[in-house]
């Protein structure tokens, strides 16, 4: 219990200094011109529970969704036939569309703009995600290129949606950003991860990708129905719903049980027949699960309680001269506030040993996000066609994917249905209908959509350019590296050296790295690790025990290798208990020289 | 009767093997893991670990907070020591520090192991 709540109050912190800059903005635009009391207060509360619940979510969900989806994810070979995994794809892609919440919304709408039944729509949107998650599922075991993929994929999206009606496309197009729920991109980012761990390949360049595939489903089925349908036939009614705290926490809980429900069963179908783990460690998961349940309720609870209508409070007092920054400003602030986003850095860190940062990622998602509600702003003013800004992205993006590392493909195509996450869908909606109020748009079905899509695509260009970023600046080190060291070959007087190992604490890792440079010492490997302890296991009871270890590996002269461990007791105090440990011994042959 | 039994199998298996066990340990980046695996079975391993890493080379670039670094695979092998030599010997010529492969091999010494290697 102690060490949940150490790991909680961590998170906290930087919960409350990440949901800062929001709170700030609507702070200011408070000063500006006041909001009604009605408004604002639900606002103050909001913001307590969302921090709150956003910290229990980001403390509960490693060891109880993200697990769940690794342990089905790594016994999905168990199925035997690829055809029973596609077909477990399948459904599973079907079943968590229809839980999701968000899709319910949509479809309803769908409902008064067409008279398409909700749930025709509902069944044509899921069996899209159903179909895809299938073929992302094929995509791993066949290896097929996930480049071609998404260029396949795309041209027909394209295809399709230029034959569709204008009024469509919008709506269209947001559905990729909707099915993607909070508890669902987890889930699915997992079982990626968990499938490629057990093919005998390198990994991490397949694990991701799954989420930008599933997300491309509704889209083409979408846009064939729309083709079918035709034009919409009455205008779309934006209602503004009633404001009450206990309805709407009602709403949330019920909306994460359904969510969670498909997630928590076929987990426990795959325990009961392949994957058999101990009665205690399913006790662990199912209460973290709680746990995260709890935590992602409450924050989705503030989200519609407080912020969705100050966020409508923005859209209509923002003077529209200055809508274009504004709508930069907030989908920046935004960025640090949305729980998915900051799942998917602590994810990519962890499974690329720390070689990708969570922190880049968020930073990178939340430059992102707001070229997102920045153009969407622009699209409002200008009143453009979604194709006009959507397709550009696209063909930017498509066109980089040569260039960039195959892992930050994936990471790219998957963050756009990760950034169009739970606050975007309530924050960033509202938003922008009170924006078509104070700029007196019309055409609600065309412009009230729209803002989803865009959110869901501009961050695959931004992670494309932190790719290629990174790329050539790994192209410049390794000529560098290849030029000033490695080929003179003198780093290995023959039989004169030791191997030098070090297990120390994730944060300290860097520094240590660092000293290890200045004592000239050049091949170093590093994973991350666990430590766990004698003394840390009865309370292990929500797996928090394990604490993030890095090991260091390194060949060094055997005269300095007492000097390093020595200069690690002094600066790192290696000699006090769990800080860490550095143990060096003779090797006995080495490279055959 | 039972543990007559096992202490005769293992008095047998550890005057069979009294070659000199090793960890084989290989560093190589990511990619060339499954053909450094071909060798090493060509030389009678069986298997091997594999770890994923990345190297932590100091002297690095870093942007945005990251050090931009390569992914390794960190591949562990208990086998004899005759073995380990010829397929160290092997690795560090088709994969050694001036390949693409950035190949570190090498061994170290082991007092006790388990399951005795052939």
């Amino acid at each position: 219990m102690k060490n949940f709540l150490i790991k909680y109050l961590k998170e906290l912190k930087s919960v409350m200094l990440s949901s800062l800059p929001i709170i700030f903005i609507i702070f200011a635009i408070h000063i500006y011109k006041p909001m009604p009391d009605d408004l604002f207060f639900p606002f103050l509360i909001s913001i307590f529970i969302l921090i709150f619940g956003q910290a229990l979510f980001l403390v509960g969900i490693n060891g109880s969704i993200i697990a769940m989806g690794e342990f089905v994810g790594s016994n999905i070979n168990k199925l035997k036939k690829l055809f029973f995994i596609l077909l477990f794809g399948f459904i599973f892609g079907t079943l968590a569309t229809i839980a999701e919440p968000s899709v319910s919304i949509i479809t309803k709408q769908v409902e008064n703009a067409t008279g398409a039944a909700s749930i025709l729509t509902t069944f044509v949107v899921s069996s899209g995600v159903g179909i895809f998650v299938a073929y992302a599922l094929l995509r791993i075991f066949l290896e097929l290129p996930l480049r071609l993929s998404f260029l396949i994929c795309y041209g027909i999206v394209f295809t399709l949606l230029f034959f569709s009606p204008p009024e469509f496309r919008a709506i269209t197009l947001d559905f990729s950003g909707a099915t993607t729920g909070a508890v669902t991109v987890p889930f699915v980012l997992s079982i990626g991860i968990g499938v490629s761990s057990i093919l005998n390949k390198s990994n991490n360049d397949n694990s991701y990708g799954l989420i930008g595939l599933a997300s491309i489903g509704p889209i083409i089925t979408m846009s064939i129905m729309a083709i079918i349908f035709g034009k919409p036939t009455s205008d779309l009614q934006l209602s503004h719903e009633t404001v009450e705290f206990l309805p709407i926490l009602g709403n949330a809980f019920t909306g994460i049980l359904i969510a969670l429900s498909p997630i928590a069963g076929i987990f426990l179908i795959f325990n009961f027949f392949f994957i058999h783990l101990p009665r205690s460690k399913i006790f662990q998961i199912l209460l973290g699960t709680i746990l995260t349940m709890v935590g992602i309720g409450l924050f989705i609870t503030a989200v519609d309680f407080g912020f969705a209508e100050a966020a409508r409070y923005l859209g209509e007092t923002i003077p529209p001269p200055i809508l274009i920054p504004f709508g930069l400003l907030l989908g920046f602030a935004l960025g640090f506030c949305e729980p998915d986003i900051k799942v998917l850095g602590n994810q990519i860190e962890k499974n690329t040993n720390g070689k990708i940062k969570s922190n880049a990622l968020v930073w990178t998602l939340a430059i992102g996000l707001a070229f997102a509600v920045g153009l969407a702003m622009l699209r409002l003013v200008y009143k453009l066609d979604i194709l006009f800004i959507v397709l550009p992205v696209f063909i930017i993006a498509l066109a980089v994917t040569p260039f960039i590392p195959k892992l930050f493909v994936g990471i790219a195509f998957d963050s756009g249905g990760v950034v169009s996450g739970t606050i975007t869908g309530a924050f960033v909606v509202p938003f922008a209908a009170g924006v078509c109020m104070n700029i007196d748009i019309k055409d609600n079905i065309t412009f009230g959509f729209g803002i989803i899509a865009l959110i869901a695509t501009v961050p695959i260009i931004a992670i494309s350019i932190l790719g290629l970023i990174y790329q050539t600046k790994l192209n410049v080190q390794k000529e560098l590296i290849t030029s000033t060291s490695w080929r003179q070959g003198e780093f290995y007087p023959y039989q004169s050296v030791n191997f030098l190992g070090i297990v120390c604490k994730q944060s300290v890792g860097q520094h240590i790295t660092d000293m290890l440079a200045q004592n000239n010492v050049f091949i170093i490997t590093q994973t991350n690790a666990h430590g766990l302890s004698r003394s840390l296991l009865p309370t292990s009871m929500f797996n928090f025990t394990q604490e993030s270890q890095t090991f260091l590996l390194a060949i060094v002269d055997r005269t300095k290798a007492k000097q390093i461990i020595q200069t690690l007791e002094v600066e790192f105090e290696f000699n006090r208990p769990n800080s860490g440990i550095a143990f060096s011994g003779y090797i006995g042959n080495i490279l055959g020289a | 009767m039972e543990n007559k039994v096992i202490t005769k199998n293992s008095n047998k298996k550890t005057v069979k093997s009294e070659k000199k066990q090793v960890l084989l340990v290989i560093i190589v980046h990511k990619g060339f893991e499954n053909e450094v695996i071909k060798i090493a079975n060509e030389n009678g391993h069986t298997g091997a670990t594999i770890i994923n890493s990345r190297s932590a080379n100091a002297n690095g670039t870093s942007f945005m907070g990251m050090e931009v670094s390569e992914e390794q695979e960190l591949l562990l092998i208990v086998s004899p020591e005759d073995n380990a030599l010829i397929t160290c010997n092997q690795i560090a010529q088709k994969f050694g520090i001036n390949t693409d492969a950035k190949g570190v091999c090498f061994t170290i010494p082991l007092e006790t192991v388990s399951q005795k290697q052939t």
